[in-house]
């Protein structure tokens, strides 16, 4: 059974990943897509109420988060949702990685390498693609077979980069939003499916108000931003130890 | 003396054959266990000195206090350290970095010690290519072995990409490695929770360019105590050498308890066989009364009637456990060569270096400690017996039906 922790902090990954700063000039190659959908998803600040639901083993959890965030270095979570998690959190600042709990009494670091194994432990693994999609750690190519709407790209990883799947394949719907990934391992096998189910219109751009990632064990999780607020200046404050031990 | 007690015994064959029977059966229990007990030491100790440990280890003074790849040798002081070792007549050594992170594949994570070594020098300590059941040793960076265990938990086969993540100097490092080959140890440090690369690829990873530590290999047969002292001196403070036994208390810890126990058990034995010869002795001496005061009315003295039911005793328990070392000894060499499988304990033994076939070894010290022990209790045995034949009258004796 995986961590909460584990599962939260994949949030975080996510979330630092998905904020938004609007639309790019039009792409013409595959790289070119790529970079334009991950710049596509990349912003400021973000603020967020997030409903995840983690099916594990058919065990389903609901967790309730508060979150906020700046670049890609600063976040604080708050925790809700279950009941006996109320008031934990995380605090991420630059490199270091701190989670509370009020049963514990004190802040506890983290190594920052907990925040990779957050990644894997949540299925929310789409850092792999939006922070970590870079033409530096794949080679890129359209699909063979493209879909009647938007693009469908293939990534294959670079023989020493720190990607773990043989190979991606990535929907983008028309206006370039991220719209489903498939990830598959060294041999062909789907590993997971992460997909955008429902989008938040903005005035300026589209974000995911809902992504399922479906594993192949059988585990599900389901990340839904029940409330959005992107670009509005947050107060450095926000991302301190001091922050994080308020209830 | 002697005479006289062994024409006695052959003529009760039949309670002879008895008694040797139990000290038979007692002993062969006794030197089977010690046997397969230190066949378990044996194999425990050459496992974790061939595949993992080498014989001897050295390491920056302090540096086990507080096991950070910072504080490990610098790339200077490791050419000292191996320049020195290098002088050790018949030693082998390579330097190894150790640090500890993630090893991730798309099947999930697990915590790991990063061990990065030498490709050409490591093979002079350990002889992990030989615990290779896939694929091959590392050739040079951007590879990797791992333990068959890690490879099942996450689903790797040889050819595919893992990826590494260990913290580095200032932040998370990561790289991608391909398996090159899968070992199967015996021991879960190695087939569990170890990834080993290139030591070029791990100095990258952890950001230093020196080493966690040297590992010597020793000729076989060549006492690591001595050498390990000789190289203490010649590399002077600042460093820690230290034997396997030295670096590894939790397994010698064991092996030192466990042969406590087993001389307990040897003791215990020796007692239940002890009773037996005593009791079937014992009734020897009732069964002999007329026979003894015949020997008494024609001069024999009570101590040396005494003296002849002792040897009586002990030259039973001495054929017994010629019988036993006859059989024991061709079924621990047996032993030796075919091994005994441990069938689901495996699992716990690896977490001890133990294999998952056990071989029996041959050792001359407990085979003369159970000697002693069974000619004592064959001994001692007696002692009650004798005394009650040394008290006998001879008139009453030889009246007795």
């Amino acid at each position: 059974m995986r961590s909460s922790h584990a599962t939260i902090l994949g949030v975080l990954v996510v979330t630092l990943n998905l904020i938004s700063t609007g639309a790019s000039a039009a792409p013409t190659s595959a790289e070119e897509f790529l970079e334009a959908a991950r710049a596509a998803w990349r912003g400021e600040t973000f603020q967020a109420t997030v409903t995840l639901e983690v099916t594990r083993g058919g065990e389903t959890t609901v967790y309730g988060l508060e979150l906020w965030a700046q670049g890609e270095t600063r976040a604080l979570i708050r925790i809700f949702l279950p009941k006996e998690e109320t008031g934990s959190g995380y605090l991420l600042a630059d490199d270091e990685l701190w989670y509370y709990a009020p049963a514990i009494g004190r802040p506890l670091a983290l190594p920052p390498i907990a925040l990779g194994e957050g990644l894997f432990g949540s299925g929310l693994d789409l850092d792999d693609v939006l922070r970590g999609t870079s033409a530096d750690s794949y080679e890129v190519a359209f699909a063979p077979e493209q879909p009647l709407e938007g693009v469908r790209l293939v990534l294959t990883p670079l023989p020493t980069a720190a990607i773990v799947y043989g190979h991606l394949e990535i929907l983008l719907r028309p206006g370039l939003a991220l719209q489903e990934v498939v990830y598959h391992d060294q041999r062909g096998r789907v590993v997971k499916t992460a997909r955008v189910t429902e989008f938040l219109e903005l005035p300026d751009r589209v974000v995911p108000r809902t992504i399922v990632v479906e594993e192949a064990s059988g585990d599900r999780t389901v990340q839904t931003f029940e409330r959005l607020v992107i670009d509005d200046p947050l107060d450095p404050a926000l991302f301190t130890l001091e922050s994080l031990l308020r209830r | 003396m002697v005479r006289m007690a062994w024409r006695n015994l052959w003529r009760h064959k039949a309670r002879t054959v008895l008694m040797m029977g139990i000290v038979l059966f007692g002993s062969l229990i006794v030197l089977l266990m010690w046997g397969i007990t230190a066949g378990v030491f044996d194999s425990m100790i050459r496992t974790h000195v061939d595949l993992d440990y080498g014989a001897i280890k050295v390491f920056p003074a302090g540096y086990r206090d507080d096991p950070a790849p910072g504080r490990g040798f610098s790339g200077e002081a490791l050419d000292e350290v191996l320049a020195v070792a290098a002088r050790i007549g018949g030693a082998t050594s390579a330097p190894r970095l150790v640090a500890h992170g993630l090893l991730r594949s798309a099947y999930g994570a697990t915590g790991v010690e990063l061990r990065g070594v030498d490709p050409e020098q490591e093979p002079a300590v350990t002889r992990l290519e030989e615990a290779l059941v896939d694929g091959r040793f590392l050739a040079g960076a951007g590879e990797a072995l791992l333990g068959v265990r890690a490879a099942r938990a996450l689903d790797v086969k040889v050819g595919e990409r893992v990826v590494v993540l260990v913290q580095g100097a200032t932040s998370t490092e990561s790289r991608g490695v391909v398996v090159v080959g899968l070992l199967a140890t015996g021991l879960a440090s190695l087939d569990k929770r170890a990834v080993i690369i290139s030591l070029a690829d791990a100095r990258t990873l952890v950001g230093v360019d020196g080493a966690t530590e040297v590992a010597l290999a020793l000729p076989r047969g060549t006492r690591a105590n001595p050498v390990a002292v000789e190289l203490d001196a010649a590399l002077g403070p600042g460093h820690e050498v230290l034997t396997f036994a030295e670096g590894n208390p939790l397994v010698t810890g064991m092996i030192e308890g466990n042969t406590g126990e087993m001389v307990i058990t040897m003791v215990l034995l020796a007692l239940l066989a002890g009773f037996g010869v005593a009791n079937t002795v014992l009734f020897s001496v009732i069964e002999r009364t007329r026979e003894f005061g015949v020997m008494t009315a024609l001069g024999m003295g009570s101590r040396r009637l005494a003296l002849l039911v002792v040897m009586e005793s002990v030259l039973v328990s001495a054929l017994g456990f010629a019988a036993a070392s006859v059989g024991g000894y061709f079924l621990i060499q047996y032993l030796a060569r075919t091994g005994i499988p441990v069938g689901h304990l495996a699992g716990i033994g690896s977490e001890l270096g133990i294999p998952p076939r056990i071989y029996a070894s041959v050792e001359g010290w407990y085979w003369a400690a159970s000697l002693v022990v069974v000619l004592a209790t064959g001994a001692v045995a007696a002692w009650y017996p004798a005394r009650r034949a040394a008290k006998l009258e001879p008139v009453e004796a030889i009246r007795e039906i």
